[in-house]
């Protein structure tokens, strides 16, 4: 096993072994089958209530297990002293940076496939239809974490666990505006404003790029270039995030 | 003493128990749902947004289930607004909201009918060529808002989207009438006839032709019953009563070929057609019979 992939599973058993992650898991399940009880109180949109509800919640608690394991991934290392062990063995920084991301997104994937198994038995328990659209979203929602675990990462290479949650948690709002920002100043007659507001959208991940659970409300098509190419920028952006942290991480001292 | 650290529960439990009471629900001025603004649902949302609209449409559909009074049924129209201010094109919150908001208060009176026709219009404009959420529409204006000619309008866009059904067209040509645009319906008919694949079709058309320029006498005849009752302060007893005051020149002929009288309530009437070519109400006596025009009758002093 190289070393690399010997990191990936240890962060990932480290995430399996974390309670965070166990109850994050149960709660998960549960949420999802109460969903059942909102169908009782609802009339001729089962399916969309469904939908949203199943693809809302694992959006939801995924977005906020990826803050918390991102965001405390290397400040853990740090105050258990576990980062010198690595830091005196022959791994680059920039390798063991990828590969708690990796192992991070490890975790994740598990987690998001087993919720989407939940979620589907849920949609063939009432009857509802599958659609391909659903199945985007929840593929969807794996590259938006990747962008929001990356930039988590990105702050926890040089801040605390709680500074890190509180900027990955107000970027993963702002990237799911910044197409509203674009739009209200492209509206701007000042130029001014609408550079600064343009600058701003291209500098900041648009993570409604990966966001196809409005299509899957209505059963609409994603088409699959729409789709390709909102998780090829996801996936850039993890680039540039990680390239940056690896800069800052290789820099930083930890006597 | 082990017992002791249990009794560090029983005053706060306690306070708990005593100071636990239902919800209330919070109220805007005015007496409405106090709602959070859809744009910082939207904001704060973006991610999440078919969730939260389904929350607040879940809402909306428990505020119709325990509305009771007519009040109540207003503020299901608060909900409705903020769940299709969250999702536009949501379109059982515009259905549901725009046939469940207007409440009947008995001898053809309606409350809350401006909000369910705003709500459906609003519903029109973001979800073109639906036929349910239009037809709402139409029928709000026609029954409850008396705005005929944009119902017939709505009425004759419908009757030309697929499977129409037939009689759509008829009915844009009775409300064109309505409205007192008669050479709208006029038009519209004889295209309908023109157009028509068969012979009872043709035939109901061209007796519709005549219905709309006997309407359109009748309006006349009408205009001049209300011109004599301004001046006289009554009715006539008759039509012939309109001659001989001058309100009329002549009693017109009929083009269906029966003879014209004066209603019960002082409107013109033909014995050639059972109603006027308008919406019928379908009005029915205690005994469930059927209200049709009857001749005004005058006692002898």
């Amino acid at each position: 096993m190289s070393a690399f992939s010997a990191m990936m599973w240890n962060g990932f058993r480290e995430a399996r072994r974390n309670r965070v992650t166990v109850v994050v898991g149960v709660f998960a399940a549960v949420v999802l089958f109460s969903s059942t009880l909102v169908t009782e109180v609802t009339v001729t949109t089962f399916d969309r209530v469904l939908t949203d509800f199943g693809l809302g919640m694992m959006s939801i608690i995924l977005v906020f297990l990826s803050v918390f394991l991102s965001s405390s991934l290397l400040s853990r290392e740090i105050e258990r002293r576990t980062i010198f062990l690595v830091v005196s063995k022959p791994v680059s920084r920039t390798r063991f940076l990828l590969a708690r991301l990796a192992g991070t997104m490890l975790t994740l994937g598990v987690l998001l496939v087993a919720m989407t198994l939940v979620f589907l038995l849920q949609l063939v328990m009432f009857g509802a239809n599958i659609t391909s659209t659903q199945l985007l979203a929840s593929a969807g929602l794996w590259f938006e974490l990747l962008v929001i675990s990356s930039v988590g990462i990105l702050f926890s290479s040089f801040a605390g666990p709680a500074v890190s949650a509180i900027a990955t948690t107000g970027l993963y709002f702002t990237g799911h505006l910044t197409g509203d920002l674009y739009a209200i100043a492209s509206r701007s007659e000042s130029t001014f404003i609408q550079v600064l507001g343009k600058s701003i959208y291209y500098a900041l991940p648009n993570l409604e790029r990966v966001n196809f659970r409005p299509q899957a409300t209505y059963a609409l098509p994603v088409d699959a270039s729409t789709f390709l190419s909102g998780a090829a920028y996801s996936v850039a952006w993890a680039g540039v995030l990680i390239a940056l942290a690896t800069v800052i991480f290789e820099r930083r001292d930890f006597r | 003493m082990r017992k002791l650290p249990l009794l560090r529960f029983v005053p706060g439990l306690l306070l708990v128990a005593l100071l636990s009471a239902p919800p209330v629900p919070l109220r805007r001025q005015g007496g409405g749902p106090l709602l959070p603004r859809p744009d910082l649902l939207k904001a704060l949302f973006t991610a999440q947004k078919g969730l939260v609209t389904d929350y607040f449409w879940i809402l909306m559909l428990n505020r119709i289930g325990s509305a009771v009074r007519a009040e109540d049924y207003l503020h299901v129209s608060d909900y409705a607004e903020l769940v299709t201010d969250l999702d536009p094109k949501f379109r059982q919150p515009y259905l549901y909201g725009g046939l469940t908001i207007p409440v009947y208060t008995g001898k053809g009176g309606y409350l809350n009918t401006a909000e369910s026709t705003a709500l459906l219009r609003k519903g029109v404009a973001n979800i073109p060529h639906d036929q349910p959420l239009t037809f709402q529409l139409a029928y709000n204006l026609m029954f409850f808002e008396r705005k005929y000619k944009e119902a017939a309008d709505l009425i004759q866009e419908m009757s030309r989207w697929e499977g129409a059904p037939p009689y759509y067209a008829a009915l844009a040509t009775r409300l064109y009438a309505q409205s007192g645009d008669f050479d709208a319906s006029m038009s519209l008919t004889l295209a309908l006839r023109d157009s028509a694949e068969d012979e009872e079709s043709r035939a109901f058309y061209e007796q519709r032709i005549q219905e709309i320029q006997q309407e359109r006498v009748l309006r006349g005849i009408d205009a001049a019953i209300a011109r004599y009752r301004a001046r006289e302060g009554r009715l006539p007893d008759t039509l012939p009563a309109l001659v001989t005051a001058g309100d009329l020149r002549m009693i017109p002929e009929d083009p269906l070929g029966g003879e014209f009288f004066l209603g019960e309530d002082g409107r013109a009437y033909s014995n050639a057609s059972k109603f006027r070519l308008e919406l019928i109400e379908d009005e029915k006596t205690e005994t469930g019979e059927r209200i049709l025009p009857k001749p005004r009758t005058t006692q002898a002093p």
